[in-house]
Formats: C-alpha cells, structure tokens, sequence
C-alpha cells in the first residue's frame, strides 16, 4: 500500500477516528486512490430531516472552522432559504442554511445537478480530494422511511475510492463510496453507515424525480466549491441470472473484508474484524438479487453486513446499523400466521425481498413477504407484522 | 445542571362523598387533609388524566415507568383507598411528564436521558404500551403541553433554554422561544396564543411568552421555590396551579390577571412535581416524590366568582344568612341588609363564557328543591349602527329556561347597560333564599351541562324582607300627664311642653331607623327624637336584629315650640331592606295642632 498522503483533524465531539486521508491503496488491478473526512454521524431528528441532519453532519465534517449546529436551527435556515416548496429540504435551502450557520473557510457552497451521475461523482472525488470536505448528495426522491410524504432523501459522502487521483484526470472509475444515512431503520437509531461499491452505489443514486423541480431528472449533490467537469464511471451491477450458492458467498465475504484492508481504519467498521460472519440471507434472488451477510460478536445481535451481488459475487456494500436480530424464515410464518389466524393454510411461503413499501428501511433490513393461501403479509425484521401494502391505483 | 430529580397536571363527585374517607397525608391543605391515593412510588413526576376513562396517567422517573390508576368514587373513598395501579410503559429513562390524548388514545412522554441524546419525546399506544420515538435532542425536556387539534406538542428544554413546538406526526420541532433560564413547567392556553413557563434559574419566576411570535411578553410572579409544572385552575384560563418542591412543598394558585401567587395546598408531602385539576371529580390530584395525594377543590381558593353581586353589593359582602354589608367608605353603605323588591342579579358571563358556555340558567331554592327562574325583561344594549343604547328584551330560549349568553361576552360587556345582568327576580314572600347557576354549551341539538366547571362559589344567599314597618304617632299628650291632645286642636293654654306616644316597629327585625320631627310655619321644622341602626342597636334583639318602637312615649323630658303657629309632626320609619341599589320600604305618619300658648310670634 502507498500512502502518498496523510492529514489528520479532530472533529468536534465525534467519533476517535479523526482522519482526513489521501491515500492510494494495494488493489488487484490496480492501484486506488481514496478520500475518507471524518464526520461524526448523526440521525434524523425528524422523519423529514435528512437534510438538516446531513447539514449537521456536514458542518461538523469541515477540514477546519466547522461548527456544532442544532437540527432545529439548520432547520429552521432551509426554510428560510428554500427555493422549491415541493421538498422538506431542497438543494438551495441546505445550501444556504449551511452557509449562513457555518460559511466554509475561504469557500462556499454550489450546487451540482448533471443529467449523468458520473459526471457528478467525479465531481465529488475531485473537490473531497481537493478540499477535504464531506458532501451532502441526494440519494434519491423517493420516501425512505415512515412518512410516506417525505421524499427525499439526502445523504452524506464521506468516503470516496477511485482508481486514480481524480485531480490528476478527467476520468476515473469509482471503487467504493462511504456514506452515512441519517434516516436508519428504525427512527432514533444510529445512522447507517454504508461503504458500497461504485456498481452498487450507482444502481441506487438517482436522479430527481419532483414534478416541477428545476432539478428534475438530474443528479444533486452540494459540494464546496465550483464545478468540475468529468466522470467517475463504475461497471452496472449484474441483475439477474444463475445464484451462487452461499458456502460460495461466505467465502467470498471473507476475502472482500480482507481486501478492504481500509476498514479497520474506518471506526463503523472496524469492529467487523472481530466478528464472524453467519449464514448469508438471500434477498430477491430473481432480479436484483444480493446476499446479505451478517456479521456478528455475540453469534444473535447483527451490527455489520456485507452485501453481495448474488449472481456474480461482488461486493455491493458494507453496512454498519442499529442492532438487528434478523427473522428467520420459520419465525417470519409464524407470525404471519398469527396475524391472519390461519392454522393449516393450503399454500404457505415466505421470501425475503427489499421492499421499502413494505417497511423494508434498507437493504440491510429487507422484509420476508409471506403468501399465505390468496393474501401477503409483511413480516419487517423488527418483528413488526402487517398486511402487505396493495398498489395504488394510478390515477390516485 | 440538571433539574432536581423530580417533576403535575386535572370533578363533582358529592363532596361529602370524601370527607369521611380521608388517609390523611402527614401535611395539611390549607387546614385541610389530603387523601394518599398511591403510596411507594419512584419519584413520581408528570401526570396527566384521561377523563372519559376515568384513568389517571403518571411517569415514576427513577423506575422509568408510565402508570395507569383508574379511579372510581368508590376506589377514592375507601380507607386506605383502593384505587388500582397498573403498568403501562417500562423502560423509559427518566421520564419527565406524560400527556395524554384520549381521543387517540395515546400518552406522549418527555425522557431526559436516552442514550446519545439530550432526551426525547415518546408517543405511547395507551392500549398496548407500544412505544415509537417523536423525536429527540430536546435539552433535558419536560412538561409537555398537547395541541391535540393542531397535532402539536409543546415542550420546554431544561438545558437548551428553549420552548419547542413538536409536529406529532412528523416529529419536526420548531424553537418557538429561546433564552429561557432552565425552563421545567409549561401551560399553552386554548388557543394557543400564550405560553406560560416556570424558571428554575436566578429568579425562580413564571413568565409568559407569545406563542406566534415567540417574544417574552411578562414576568407573572418571581421568588418562588423550586417551581415546577404548571396546571389550569379552570378552562377560564385566568389562573394556574404552579407547584413547588421541597422546602415549599406546595401548590401556588397564581393569578395571571392580577399576577399574584397565593398559597393553594400547603404541607403536600415531600417533592411534589405536578398536578391534574379533575372537575368532574372536584378533585386536584399532586405527584409527590413517593406518593400521590387527591386535594378536594371545594378546598381550594375560589378563582373567579360566580354571582357578581346584587345591584351595588358584591357578591362576597352578603353573608351566609342572606345580608348584605358594604364597608365604610363605600357608595352605597349598608349594614345587615336584607332584600326585597326586584333584585338585578349580576353574572359572571365573562368567565361563563370563557368555560365553555354558550347558556346560562339560574335556579331559586326556599329551602325546598331548586327551581329555573323564567323572567323576562328589558335592558339597553349598544347599537353600533345608531350609536345608541337602544332597549332589548332579555328573555330565556323559548319553551326553555335557559338563557343565551350574549355574543358581546367576554369582549364588549361595555354594550349591555347594565352589564353582566344575568337575571332580574321580583322577590315576594319573604324568607332566605338561595340561588344557582347552571351552565350550559349548546352543541347542535345537543346540550352539554358544564356546570360542574364551577366548582366552589357557585351559590348566593339572600335574606328576603318585603314586610313595611309599622308606623304610627298614636298621641300628642300634655307632658307628663295623660291627657291627649287631639288632631287639629287649638292649645292656647297650659304648659308649652308635649309628649308623644309613637309606634316605629319592625315585626321582622330589620328597622333601619325612625325620625319624629314637627313642621311650622314657612318651612320651619325640628327634629324631636330619632334613632337608627348604628352602634347601640345592631344585634340589639339578636343577630343582625332590632325593632324600634312598639309603643313608646317620647321624647324624654318633652318637647316645646317656639312660636304660636300650626304644628304638624312626622314620623317617619325606614327599614334596612334594599334592592341592591337603595333602602326601599318605609312608612310615614303625622298629626297636626295649633299651638299657641308659646307667647311668642313666629317670624
């Protein structure tokens, strides 16, 4: 491994791991190139508050002058600078909100929305490895947990692999991103702490889907400071085909996490070094299929998974969450049949499926979808049991 | 810093119900006991009530539990009371308040101290125990005040200094005013326009904040001790129960109009946090460190009045036994007054309306069962349009005896003259009477009775005297003698000296006062004896009693004129009974002679 660059800061109150690196890392292919900025992580106040808490999260996460804000007065800023009245937090409010409670030193904030998320990316590796400073991005526009109204969904990059310094080049491909999801599955849980690949990562970034935004259909992410053309690109992730078997996949979580030497430095994940993985959990293995493999100290409570594509074997994610004691499939009958008080059903069966409809809140957390004769239930695995939601008509 | 371990909120039950049932707690209220409902709690904090179940909701912050009591009449006034305790919620850490949603059946608890935050606000499923977080990093929170309606709750931070307004839904939390001086107690007013806030910081005050614009408005009252959690009197909204830990160990009743604090229940046993005012009940229920103790309202100080007064006498200058008595110095001074004649009966329809109610009714008792007066009459009401006092007929709903509480209350009581008359009764046969107030919200077709909403004050006695004195001179006589000088008689001879035999006699008791005097010539008079209810005669016969005379001759001694001339003499006799607005019976009598033996000429 050549490190070509060290720098280290301690953020206010956040976790011992205080680090800023500019490193390259030893890779089978190739050598990489990496920006990790320590943020302390922070959950959502609010089930509208991914943003504040990414702005809390961000201003924490300055190289230097950052500031301890309340989610309650950053919140309080967006509303005050929000352009688009369809978001809780759109672009321009965290924007000004962070740059009126915590100007960056010497700097400020802008917006980047691109039709294309590699040109985005790019920009992201090029100003963290630039400047140092963690980025607020929004993963998505559509509902993340409990209240369904709520549709957006920021995210902080805090962590960003590529295989070549992206202030050397125009084009890179992107390894692994790090972020922090102040929405967790369970509301008032920790963040959730994820290290995807690039494959992963893209398959989830997406553009804005708000009707009538300026943003729509574009890729968002508020970085300091201007623009920066070029591309960060990343392979798609198989989606269907033959499943591996999981002896297979467990093998192969313990090669990735050796791979991913880089972890143990990373405090979420540090701890997966000592764990043991159990048996892989297969979710959606028709399309989009992964195996979640938990990680565990205790042999019952989960705090880590690895996500692995199931088709192909690669490394999709790591996650570090709330404690989860995952439902078995058995469990997860049982409980459907209780629901539905049906002791000899003629057609019973479970799968496990990501499902944020469902009350699936990450992939970390998908729900068993048991089809008990003619109805389906959801079985969440905080054992919570309901009906499974029916689609909307369309024109609702 | 943190807040002292501990942290209250609120019937007509017969009040006799209690009185034999009492477990007395090692304090006194007032003069009187409080009654243990729950003994060995772990430092019980906030309490909320469910009224429709009847279920009285309360945190332990030491065990981290949200309790449930369901009180029955009977529960309460068992001894030791009986009244069953069940868990509902564990695993809290340090809750603070609990604030209850019946309608949803949901409680709402204030956490100090979850892990990795600054506490937390948890909505409880009451049924099930069920606990899903609102939101959290509240700076040590407290009292909650709910805005079921606007899907609100307020709360105040100990540590942060703010007043937050929480979207129960979402769990968005607005700062609605900051700076505050480690704020535990917090009361929002109906309507969500004022907040009030106890301090526990340099000046152990209450103060007022403006919920929409989230500026300080006023100091209430400061020096207090240890103020903890706040609680309405009334749904008046005039005045709260604010009470005190340790060394007070008390309930202030705080005035907001006049910004007083008064002593309310004394001597609670060690460590009260907060209070719950049940109307229904007549009772005030107070968390105390290990206990929880119900106070009977009906021995609590009285908020607002009820019965204005009668005419010019307030309310409280007419005693138990039906007599008015204004003090010295007053417009109208009377002294063991009775009543009669057509009475104004003056209302508190500001506070009537204030609680709630859209009608009033007021009912008589002459001893026997009470009975709704149907009067009707005239008064001047304001007409905008004409700027006139313009007269208006006041008369119960039709087929009803319930009256209408005019719109212009509580904002413009200005436009009625008189203001605040809430019924004029023509007295008759005399006697004590005694007067209630019902209150009534009309709801549709429906009729909502909100008379337990006042629960002490709602009575007024009067003593009714419509009975005139009698009044009589009986004889002039020769002095000394008795020889009777008859009606219009010349006396041109004998001694210039006169007696007269006079009846001025009250058959009730309730003689004012008497005055004899003779008139001659060109308005030329004297006075020749007279006396009244003043210092010699009160109580004189017993209480609130004197007479006059029934047959008395007078004055001692004799009279003389000083001039021949025709002489008319006058007794006249009033009695103490008035109409709240003058003395309204007396009675006259007079005879004339010629006198004209003086040996003088009148000028």
């Amino acid at each position: 491994m050549k490190r070509t660059t060290t720098r280290s800061f301690a953020p206010r109150g956040g976790w011992a791991l205080a680090l800023l690196l500019f490193l390259t890392l030893a890779a089978p292919a190739a050598a990489l190139h990496s920006v990790f900025v320590g943020v302390p992580g922070h959950s959502e106040e609010a089930l509208t508050w991914c943003g504040p808490a990414v702005g809390e999260m961000v201003m924490e996460g300055y190289p230097s002058g950052a500031c301890n804000e309340t989610q309650a007065d950053i919140w309080a800023e967006i509303v005050l600078n929000r352009v688009e009245g369809t978001w809780d937090t759109d672009p321009a409010g965290l924007r000004g909100a962070m740059t009126s409670l915590c100007p960056p030193p010497g700097g400020h904030w802008s917006i980047f929305s691109r039709t294309d998320a590699a040109d985005l990316m790019y920009s992201v590796a090029y100003w963290m490895t630039r400047n140092g400073f963690p980025v607020a991005a929004v993963l998505s526009t559509t509902a993340h947990n409990t209240y369904a109204a709520h549709q957006e969904h920021w995210v902080v990059i805090k962590g960003i692999v590529t295989d070549a310094d992206p202030t050397t080049t125009s084009s890179v491909t992107l390894d692994h991103v790090w972020v922090t999801d102040p929405s967790p599955a369970s509301f008032g849980d920790p963040p959730l702490e994820r290290f995807l690949s690039g494959a992963a990562w893209y398959a989830e970034l997406q553009p804005v889907t708000k009707v009538g935004s300026a943003y729509s259909g574009k890729y968002v992410a508020l970085i300091e400071p201007p623009e920066r053309r070029g591309v960060a690109k990343a392979e798609l992730p198989i989606l269907r085909g033959e499943v591996l078997p999981w002896e297979r996949v467990m093998e192969l979580s313990r090669r990735w996490l050796d791979k991913l030497e880089i972890l143990r430095e990373l405090k979420p994940f540090a701890e997966m070094y000592r764990a043991e993985p159990k048996e892989p959990i297969l979710v959606d293995p028709k399309y989009g299929g992964y195996y979640l493999v938990p990680f565990t100290l205790d042999g019952k409570t989960v705090r880590h998974a690895m996500l692995i594509n199931a088709y192909d074997g690669s490394l999709l994610e790591v996650g570090a969450f709330a404690p989860v004691r995952y439902v078995g499939k058995e469990e997860a009958l049982e409980r459907a049949q209780k629901l539905l008080r049906v002791r000899q059903p003629e057609r019973i069966d479970a799968r496990l499926t990501f499902a944020p409809e469902a009350g699936a809140a990450s992939r970390y957390h998908p729900v068993w979808r048991v089809e008990i004769d003619d109805r389906a239930v959801a079985v969440r695995q905080d054992g919570a049991v309901r009906f499974w939601p029916r689609k909307r008509d369309p024109i609702q | 810093m943190r807040s002292p371990v501990n942290g209250l909120k609120a019937g007509t039950i017969g009040l006799g119900l209690f009185v034999a049932a009492l477990l007395v707690s090692g304090g006194a209220l007032l003069g009187q006991p409080s009654v243990e409902l729950a003994t060995g709690l772990s430092a019980a904090t906030g309490v909320d009530l469910d009224e429709t179940n009847n279920h009285l909701y309360f945190v332990e912050w030491s065990a981290g539990t949200l309790k449930r009591m369901v009180l029955t009449p009977g529960c309460e006034a068992a001894v030791p009371p009986t009244c069953a305790t069940t868990t509902v919620a564990t695993g809290f850490s340090h809750p603070q308040d609990v604030a209850v949603d019946a309608g949803l059946g949901v409680g709402y608890v204030t956490t100090r101290d979850d892990t990795g935050t600054t506490g937390a606000l948890w909505r409880v499923d009451l049924g099930t125990g069920t606990k899903s977080l609102v939101t959290f990093n509240l700076e040590a929170p407290h009292q909650i005040a709910l805005d079921p309606g606007s899907n609100t709750a307020y709360v105040v931070g100990f540590d942060g200094g703010r007043l937050w307004s929480i979207d129960l839904t979402t769990g968005v939390k607005l700062t609605v005013a900051s700076g505050l001086d480690h704020p535990i107690g917090l009361v929002v007013d109906a309507g969500a326009n004022s907040a009030y806030v106890t301090e526990q910081g340099a000046a152990n005050r209450l103060v007022e904040f403006d919920l929409t614009t989230g500026a300080f408005v006023r100091e209430v009252v400061a020096g207090l001790t240890a103020p903890f959690y706040l609680e309405w009197t009334d749904p008046a909204e005039t005045a709260l129960y604010l009470v005190e830990r340790d060394p007070a160990n008390q309930v202030q009743r705080v005035d907001l109009v006049n910004s007083t604090a008064s002593p309310a229940a004394t001597g609670l046993p060690f460590r009260p946090s907060g209070a719950v005012t049940s109307f229904l009940r007549g009772a005030l229920y107070v968390t105390t460190n290990t206990k929880l103790v119900r106070v009977d309202l009906a021995q609590l100080p009285m908020g607002e009045p009820v019965f204005l007064g009668v005419g010019h006498v307030p309310s409280t200058e007419i005693d138990a036994n039906g007599y008015a008595t204004t003090a010295s110095g007053y417009f109208f001074r009377v002294t063991h007054a009775p009543f009669g004649g057509t009475l104004n009966i003056l209302g508190n329809l500001n506070n009537f309306k204030a609680l709630g109610a859209t009608h009033y009714r007021v009912l008589v008792s002459d001893g026997g069962p009470f009975t709704a007066l149907d009067r009707t009459w005239n008064a001047y009401r304001w007409n905008p349009g004409t700027s006139k006092y313009e007269l208006t007929a006041v008369a119960p709903l039709p087929g009803d005896t319930r009256y209408e509480i005019p719109p212009e209350y509580p904002s413009a009581p200005q436009r009625w003259y008189p203001s605040f008359l809430m019924m004029r009764w023509p007295s008759s046969t005399n006697g004590l009477y005694t007067f209630q107030v019902e209150l009534w919200q009309q709801s549709g077709s429906d009729w909502n009775d909100l008379t337990h909403l006042l629960p002490t004050g709602n009575t007024m006695t009067l003593r009714i005297d419509n009975t005139p004195p009698t009044v009589d001179i009986r004889d002039v006589l020769r002095a000394g003698t008795n020889t009777v000088i008859a009606p219009c008689e010349i006396v041109s001879t004998g001694a210039n000296l006169f007696d007269f035999r006079i009846t001025a006699f009250d058959t009730e008791h309730h003689l004012l006062s008497y005055t004899l005097s003779a008139l001659w010539g060109k308005n030329r008079s004297a006075v020749i004896t007279s006396d009244s209810y003043t210092a010699g005669h009160v109580d004189a016969e017993g209480p609130y009693q004197w007479s006059g005379l029934p047959n008395d001759r007078v004055p001692p001694g004799g009279w003389s004129a000083t001039c021949n001339c025709a002489h008319t003499f006058r007794l006249r006799a009033w009695k103490r009974t008035i109409n709240g607005y003058n003395h309204i019976l007396h009675r006259d009598s007079h005879q004339s002679i010629t006198i004209n033996n003086t040996g003088a000429v009148c000028p």
